[in-house]
């Protein structure tokens, strides 16, 4: 498969720091991969340069083998979609109509029945179908992040009369920072499951490395700006680079007593010294 | 779903019923004043053929009370549009026309047309004639609303923030100006300015409809096709972005549009408060925060609202008349704490 999402030596400075350092990555239809870092590697960062929410100091990220800046902004948003760490929306609008602003940049822009049915399936599949008539305000965090993750789903489909999409992307930043333990693993069994029968590019950037190694193929290594190590999830996260990286004891646990096909986990911290 | 139909489905029920009121409001201000016009006269003045109407009832439909509630419709209908509009660009339900500098600018300007514009000017003011005041206030509110949108530029970008933060400085330099051109003024023009402040629509004219209708007009047409940007905009900048809405040119459009629409509302009306800050809020009470409705439900009360306040206010305290500002102000004033009252309940700033 070609990747659809490329960067290519990406530099971005503020204020005189360097926040990512000639960072190149790409991103394949039908894999998963993830962004871990310490804090202030510049895992957000290369998220919104991703998104294109800003222009890169030096280095180029392309679509498709052309660059974002080619895109027109629409186009590209019917098939890049990003789920934020949190959003602060405060009108009192409710679930499903946040849901269909996912539609925006398609022909039905929200609405109608296709918009409708759209939005209802996206909820249905993040399980807050129940909650659709709720006002979006009166959500705990966990369910707010769901409703983007559906307004995501929601925006990734393609209406009648567009291409069925080559290639699409979902950027997660952190898409498990406010949700309980459950909640975690079917977001990111959800993530999986698009890649996998859907062929859609999921890049998510995540703390936990036992998720990590649970739902990701590929891994992007960041400190301090820079790549440190990339490459396939069990080829990449030895103990001994994560040990290195973050600077806790770290020992791989072979999963025998798990099911067949689940990977190898983490002990991370003293007990693993 | 029976009692939580999504407020999309109630838009043809919500537009109509504020269609009618404004109706009805209409003809009321056309009838009602000093000299009642009969639904006879009123009947046959609305279709055009007026020459069999007595010359007072002509005079005062057609010379005074048309342009009147005309530009009541006009402005209440622009303050209440852009106001929307404007609280869905700074994401802050509090926003109203006065924070893009407008208002402030065109009390500048206004101030100079009263004092020196016919002294400095000579000809060119008299080749104005009545249209002096609002030329130059639009001249104003067009010149500060340039001003901070150049001071709110940052790397090449319009920072919302910084813009609230510039319309504040703005506003007391604007006021300083205003402080010093009355201290030289006469009592004739401090008189003629309070007058100007406090908003009316008695000095609406048809020349000044006609002069204020091309400012208005690319509000009118190009704000409400920015409903679903604004919508998007409620989740941020960045998620925006993210729905392929381009940001540049959606807040350029709509601080062009607003500030030119506003700018000759106010400069044919004076400073008429709160419409712009309040009926956005009721309306969103009543329909939700989507632009689709939020933005014509708006025009339309916000017309609805100034034209049954200018009914009052020419009514309520005969032969003398209030200023429709006033009105406005003392009955916008106690909604608008209430609402700081129930945002600060809800944590909502």
């Amino acid at each position: 498969m070609h990747p659809i999402l490329t960067a290519n030596e990406l530099s971005v400075l503020r204020g005189g720091r360097t926040l990512l350092d000639r960072v190149s990555l790409r991103l394949t239809p039908g894999r998963v991969t993830a962004v871990v870092g310490p804090n202030g590697a510049g895992k957000s960062t290369l998220l919104k340069a991703l998104a294109g929410e800003f222009s890169p100091d030096s280095g180029e990220i392309a679509f498709e083998g052309r660059p974002l800046a080619g895109w027109r902004p629409q186009a590209i948003a019917r098939r890049r979609a990003v789920v934020p760490q949190e959003s602060d929306l405060r009108f009192p609008f409710l679930v499903e109509q946040v849901v269909r602003l996912g539609r925006i940049p398609h022909a039905d822009g929200g609405e109608g029945p296709l918009a409708q049915r759209f939005a209802r399936e996206a909820l249905a599949v993040v399980d807050l179908l129940a909650l659709s008539v709720r006002h979006y305000p009166t959500l705990s965090g966990g369910e707010k992040q769901r409703v983007h993750l559906a307004r995501a789903l929601a925006q990734l489909r393609a209406g009648p009369g567009e291409a069925a999409p080559a290639g699409r992307v979902l950027l997660l930043d952190e898409p498990t920072a406010s949700l309980d333990l459950a909640h975690q693993h079917s977001v990111l069994a959800l993530a999986r499951r698009l890649a996998v029968n859907e062929a859609v590019a999921v890049l998510a950037v995540l703390h936990d490395l036992n998720l990590v190694l649970t739902y990701a193929d590929d891994v992007v290594v960041l400190r301090g700006g820079r790549v440190v190590a990339d490459g396939t999830v069990e080829s990449t996260l030895t103990p001994e680079l994560v040990s290195e990286v973050f600077g806790v004891p770290a020992r791989l646990v072979p999963p025998e007593q798990a099911s067949p096909g689940t990977r190898a986990q983490l002990l991370l911290g003293p007990c693993a010294a | 779903m029976n009692d939580h139909t999504p407020p999309v489905a109630r838009r043809p029920a919500v537009l109509a019923g504020l269609g009618l009121l404004l109706v009805v409001l209409f003809i009321a201000a056309l009838a009602l004043g000093a000299i009642r016009l009969p639904t006879a006269s009123l009947w046959l003045g609305l279709t055009g053929r007026g020459e069999e109407l007595e010359a007072v009832e002509r005079t005062v439909l057609y010379s005074l009370r048309l342009p009147r509630a005309l530009g009541a419709v006009l402005v209440g209908g622009v303050l209440g549009l852009c106001g929307a509009a404007l609280q869905g660009l700074f994401r802050n339900p509090l926003a109203d026309p006065g924070l893009i500098g407008v208002t402030a600018g065109a009390a500048l300007g206004a101030a100079l047309a009263l004092t020196y514009a016919a002294a400095a000017l000579g000809g060119v003011s008299i080749f104005l004639g009545q249209l002096s005041l609002p030329v130059f206030a639009l001249a104003g509110a067009l010149g500060a609303t340039a001003l901070m949108h150049r001071l709110s530029i940052v790397e090449g970008r319009v920072v919302v923030a910084l813009m609230l933060l510039a319309g504040v400085g703005l506003n007391a330099l604007a006021g300083a100006g205003v402080g010093l051109v009355l201290f030289f003024a006469d009592d004739e023009q401090l008189r003629q300015f309070t007058f100007w402040t406090l908003g009316s629509l008695g000095q609406v004219t048809w020349p000044k409809l006609a002069a204020a209708l091309p400012f208005v007009l690319p509000a009118l047409v190009l704000v409400p096709g920015l409903a679903r940007s604004l919508d998007a905009l409620l989740l941020g900048e960045s998620e925006a972005g993210h729905l392929g809405v381009d940001l540049a040119r959606l807040k350029r459009r709509l601080i062009l549009c607003t500030a030119a629409a506003v700018g000759a509302a106010v400069s044919i009306a004076g400073g008429i408060g709160f419409i712009g800050l309040v009926v956005p809020h009721l309306v969103r009470m009543m329909v939700g925060p989507g632009h689709r409705l939020l933005l014509p439900a708006s025009a339309l009360l916000g017309a609805a609202l100034l034209l049954g306040a200018d009914l009052a206010a020419r009514t309520i305290a005969l032969p003398a008349e209030l200023p429709v500002g006033v009105l406005t102000a003392a009955l916008g004033a106690p909604v608008f704490f209430s609402l700081l009252r129930r945002g600060r309940r809800s944590r909502a700033f």
